[in-house]
């Protein structure tokens, strides 16, 4: 087993994903955490952004998406063949897509109501109801190739944030409701909720 | 070989790179392209109400450019050949999205349009590409990764097509990547496909 290093700040965000997939995959990795010294850290990282992977003390790799399709293929999470890959990849991306418009960050509690309902209408409502028929289609608990991959554990981690800003939405959804519920019982997952830092963001 | 459709809008855009992929592996496919008025019949019936998407046989139809891309990227061997080559290649792909997401191409209000871009430009397109170019150039090859022309060669090469419309002569900034880019323009099944494409400005 190679060793991994994932550096990020001190925080879920766009490292959380490729956390869960090395807490699901039972591999050891070091979850460094830039608190005071970004300032000294920036100028080593490829683009000058977090996250970055490295492995095997070998050229980091920078770029989100990037970390995760690898880290998933290494660990058997991308569903194996091709094809498989490819539909994962798709839902996958398409969830970063609303991640990447959600308004984390807005402390305004009625321009974040407006700015959720906005996003609701215009992508995520058509997303959901897409992947939500997907999985019932399936005829199994998983969105893809019949087994767990990445695509299911980041829609259960999207989900999840969802929820804090919006619980109503997600009840229109109870198939990618219970997913996410089912993939935060799995028990390396649930360890990993349990014991990860407690952060703001 | 499977049977391949590529459904996208009559423009370069979120299709070029797979269509340049397709070209220079010299595989047939079908390459659709949506009228604008006939869109918004079609939008509610593809996948994710969006374009690129690209049928495989008789599979299900495939959206989300990303994914097309490293899924035909894969299939074509244009993906550096190990999962970590393709991990670096990904990483390009990914950051030329990001930085280009930053260009305002939407925007209607010309003032607002033409400062997004000139942010976008100065804060996240140049600085990117400093970085790209001067590693590339410690690196004197010939391809960007793995030895062998990859989806990253390509992409870099549709960036610099599509980023003359903000900047003229964006590409000879970098004279290492510019001189790939006429490289990946004269391979022949390149330059053939370049001459016969629909001529669209983005």
């Amino acid at each position: 087993m190679p060793t991994y290093k994932l550096v990020y700040f001190d925080g879920r965000g766009r490292a959380e994903l490729p956390r869960m997939l090395f807490a699901e995959a039972g591999v050891k990795y070091e979850d460094f955490r830039v608190k005071e010294n970004w300032a000294s850290e920036k100028p080593k990282t490829p683009f000058g952004k977090l996250p970055v992977l490295t492995v095997d003390g070998g050229e980091p790799l920078a770029e989100s998406g990037a970390i995760v399709r690898y880290l998933a293929r290494e660990f058997d999470l991308d569903g194996g063949s091709s094809i498989h890959a490819a539909q994962a990849d798709m839902i996958h991306t398409a969830v970063i897509d609303l991640s990447n418009d959600f308004p984390y960050f807005e402390e305004d509690k009625a321009k974040l109501a407006e700015r959720v309902k906005t996003l609701e209408e215009k992508k995520a409502n058509l997303v959901f109801e897409k992947i939500e028929e997907r999985l019932k289609a399936s005829g199994s608990q998983f969105l893809v190739a019949r087994k767990l991959t990445y695509a299911d554990i980041a829609v259960a981690s999207f989900v999840d944030a969802f929820k804090d800003f919006d619980d109503s939405f997600i009840k229109k959804f109870p198939c990618l409701d219970a997913l996410q519920q089912r993939i935060a019982s799995r028990p390396n997952i649930k360890k990993w909720f349990d014991n990860r830092p407690k952060t703001m963001f | 070989m499977p049977n391949y459709k590529l459904v996208y809008f009559n423009s370069k855009g979120r299709a070029e790179v797979v269509r340049l992929m397709f070209a220079e592996a010299g595989v047939e496919f079908e390459d659709k392209r949506v009228q604008e008025e006939d869109w918004p019949q079609l939008k509610p019936t593809m996948p994710f109400g969006q374009l690129p998407v690209l049928y495989i046989d008789d599979k299900p139809p495939l959206p989300q450019s990303g994914a097309i891309e490293r899924y035909v990227a894969r299939e074509l061997n244009f993906d550096g050949g190990s999962s970590l080559a393709f991990a670096y290649i990904d990483m390009v792909c990914n950051l030329l999205e990001d930085v280009g997401s930053k260009v305002p191409f939407m925007e209607k209000d010309e003032a607002k349009k033409a400062a997004g871009t000139k942010d976008a430009l100065e804060n996240h397109i140049y600085p990117a590409f400093d970085k790209i170019e001067k590693k590339f150039k410690e690196g004197g090859e010939e391809f960007l990764i793995a030895k062998r022309l990859t989806l990253a060669d390509l992409a870099i090469f549709h960036f610099s097509d599509v980023a003359r419309v903000i900047d003229a002569n964006f590409i000879t900034k970098y004279p290492t990547l510019d001189a790939l880019c006429k490289r990946v323009a004269a391979r022949p099944s390149i330059k053939k496909y370049l001459e016969n494409r629909p001529k669209t400005p983005l």
